[in-house]
């Protein structure tokens, strides 16, 4: 858009939500059939978790983010795809089947181990999945504070133009 | 700058600029949100960098890695080398902080005994000064400090809620902590619009309600007629005749990937300072065996980066205050000027402080530390999340270094050449005591402010250089090709002009002495219209 084109609309409107107006189009994303890394029973895993991490982080896109990353980084690929089947092993040792088919409360029996470092102190069989559960951690918070519903979530409100800024409101 | 006060002086310019011409519809990521980009500002594969190797919440062209272009380290130097390749350069990305260099800063030596005296005294730039805030716009307030010289000054902005709390602090210390003072227009200013107040100057500005190169002194420059400026042209040297004199550059037109020249009646280089002492050191000859006006054997040694240390608090009291949109400029609301002298700190030199925080757009990364914190996971991390979202304000401070013969570029040795067959640089980086000492006073000291402004400082583990970042990582690299009243160890006079090839100008950040602690970019555009100012006479006077 053209630089007096802005201008005109700034002129023009009243100060809120002109960033509508000049704010970059989103690239266009071909809908892609499914994950660009992950196989379909990661990628319903990842799912999984990210809703666990965050409730609302899969339906805000976290999972579609993670694979993006992954499939562009083979450090990555590594540490999440191992920590999945780590998750899986210890699912299995502990309850008999793997992660995803275990009750809910056998899911969060796991995790409820490997989500704090502490844990890795007692036992250091867990700091595989610690490590693990820590930068998927990382990775699914990134993804919903970064969409639209985890921006809301904060209640962020700049990224508006003002014509004139009132300083703190307090 | 030069080029604007040249053209309008009477005489025909070429500019060549490494990279392309700015289209800030295409270059600038201004009112962005992270969820239009599929990588959410993460980078490709997490890197933090697109494909071409810009950050992606940033300006295309400006970065520390440019695909064909390496720079090299020596063994134990993390020089960190930010370029850009665009029409007006970093100055489409940087935060606007506009502060003036004081009779202090540019004599320490006769004063106080330490680093070099400049060959311009504060009264010979003050109208530069002057002419510079007129043409740009910069907001501050007139404080009658010494050591922060007033200029010609738009009103700031009201302070943000965490602004306040840092004002509060100071005044219980009796530290002085003042309006920001930036290169942003708070109101309607020769032609261009108001900022609207969305904090990311550093994404560029559509408006150019922020200072740009490209936005507010190119345009002037091309309507005079006498402006040609030739994009994607990357110099690799300096040409010269048997008399010593230049008499054009050569440079490669990247698009066809051939070799050019471009004559001249006289060069001035603006091509940052690392890069005008690649192009000296890389113009070699008969008569300048050492690389061009580089008798002294000055060129690329004395450079300096601003220090940077920083303190962050946490301020629980800010998620209280109802959410509003608490972005404002993209610059310093407020600073903190230095305050200490005439008292023995146990280092030479100073430093300034400036403030930033609060809610800001969210982005990766924003909240690995509550992820630490909270561990654990789902509506309770979530909720720790929002709680702590806003409540952390930094203190950046940023000091002097004192120029240090370990600290220097050079073409490296091993003979590395880049994509365009330039040989590249080698840096060499370090730190002196001085430095080290000076942010541990950062640390003991704004871990005071942040205490009485009613926060809690984080906790920080020293590293072996005391929390620095690593040099290069304020971008502000000065002094490569430095002025001096000595020949013998200088390259430059007060004009910029080369001591021993009188058609020769250096005016980006390389011409500085010494490197105060205050941003470099108002005084690049002062010595810069002042060397301009002085070849204009020059050429009338047929002395070039």
């Amino acid at each position: 858009m053209q630089r007096r084109t802005v201008l005109q609309m700034l002129a023009v409107l009243p100060n809120a939500k002109a960033a509508e107006l000049h704010r970059h189009e989103a690239p266009a994303e071909t809908a892609s059939p499914g994950p660009r890394y992950f196989s379909a029973r990661e990628y319903r895993l990842l799912g999984a978790l990210s809703e666990l991490i965050v409730p609302g982080a899969t339906e805000a896109g976290a999972p579609e983010f993670i694979d993006l990353l992954a499939s562009e980084n083979a450090d990555y690929q590594r540490r999440l795809s191992g920590g999945m089947l780590w998750l899986d092993a210890a699912c299995a040792a502990k309850f008999g089947p793997a992660f995803p088919d275990c009750s809910v409360e056998q899911q969060r029996a796991v995790l409820d181990l490997i989500a704090f470092r502490a844990n890795g102190e007692k036992d250091a069989s867990l700091v595989p999945g610690i490590q693990f559960f820590a930068f998927l951690r990382d990775l699914v918070l990134d993804g919903f504070f970064t969409s639209r519903a985890g921006i809301e979530y904060l209640e962020f409100r700049g990224n508006s133009p003002l014509k004139s800024f009132p300083g703190c409101p307090e | 700058m030069a080029a604007k006060v040249l053209t309008e002086g009477g005489l025909r310019v070429v500019m060549l600029e490494a990279g392309p011409l700015l289209d800030p519809a295409k270059h600038y990521t201004e009112h962005l949100w992270p969820y239009q980009l599929a990588h959410r500002g993460a980078g490709v594969g997490g890197t933090g960098v697109n494909a071409a190797g810009s950050y992606e919440m940033d300006v295309a062209h400006i970065a520390g890695s440019i695909a064909g272009e390496p720079y090299l380290n020596a063994p134990g130097s993390q020089f960190h080398w930010t370029r850009g390749r665009i029409l007006g350069g970093r100055t489409n990305h940087w935060n606007c902080v506009a502060l003036r260099f004081s009779e202090q800063d540019l004599q320490t030596r006769s004063l106080k005994g330490y680093g070099e005296d400049w060959p311009v005294r504060y009264e010979e730039l003050a109208p530069y000064y002057d002419r510079v805030e007129t043409l740009i716009g910069v907001h501050g307030t007139s404080e009658g400090l010494a050591g922060a010289p007033d200029g010609i000054f738009l009103p700031p902005p009201a302070p943000r809620c965490s602004d306040r709390l840092i004002q509060q602090g100071c005044a219980s210390l009796r530290i002085p902590c003042i309006a920001g003072r930036a290169a942003v227009i708070t109101q309607p200013y020769n032609g261009r619009p108001g900022c609207h107040y969305c904090a990311q100057c550093t994404q560029g500005c559509h408006t150019a309600s922020r200072f740009s190169a490209s936005q507010v002194l190119v345009p002037p420059a091309l309507k005079t007629g006498r402006l040609t400026v030739v994009p994607n042209a990357m110099a690799r040297e300096v040409l010269t005749d048997a008399s010593g004199k230049a008499t054009g550059v050569s440079y490669i037109d990247k698009d066809a990937g051939v070799e050019r020249r471009m004559k001249a009646r006289a060069v001035i280089l603006g091509a940052s300072a690392c890069e005008s002492a690649r192009l000296l050191l890389n113009s070699q000859s008969r008569l300048f065996p050492n690389g061009l006006a580089n008798e002294s054997g000055y060129v690329g040694r004395c450079l300096m980066d601003t220090t940077a240390h920083m303190v962050a608090g946490d301020f629980p009291q800010l998620a209280r205050i109802k959410p509003h949109n608490h972005d404002g400029t993209g610059s310093v609301y407020v600073y903190i000027p230095w305050w200490k002298y005439q008292r023995d700190n146990g280092f030479q030199g100073g430093y300034h402080v400036e403030v930033f925080g609060g809610p800001m757009m969210p982005k990766v990364g924003l909240f690995r530390r509550e992820a630490q914190e909270a561990e654990g996971y789902g509506a309770a991390l979530k909720s720790y999340c929002k709680e702590r979202y806003g409540t952390s304000i930094q203190l950046h401070g940023r000091g002097e270094m004192i120029p240090n013969h370990e600290s220097f570029c050079e073409i490296d040795p091993a003979g590395t050449v880049d994509r365009w067959g330039i040989p590249v640089l080698r840096f060499h980086m370090k730190w002196s005591a001085n430095e080290v000492a000076m942010a541990k006073d950062m640390r003991t000291s704004l871990e005071e402010i942040v205490g009485a402004a009613g926060g809690t400082p984080l906790p920080f583990e020293p590293n072996a250089e005391y929390g620095y970042l690593n040099a290069g990582g304020v971008a502000h690299e000065v002094g490569t090709v430095r002025m001096g009243k000595d020949k013998r160890t200088s390259v430059l006079n007060g004009f910029c002009q080369a001591h021993t090839v009188k058609n020769l100008f250096v005016t980006d950040g390389g011409c500085f002495t010494t490197s105060p602690d205050k941003n470099p970019t108002l005084s690049i555009l002062a010595l810069s219209w002042r060397a301009a100012d002085y070849l204009l006479e020059q050429a009338r006077k047929g002395n070039v």
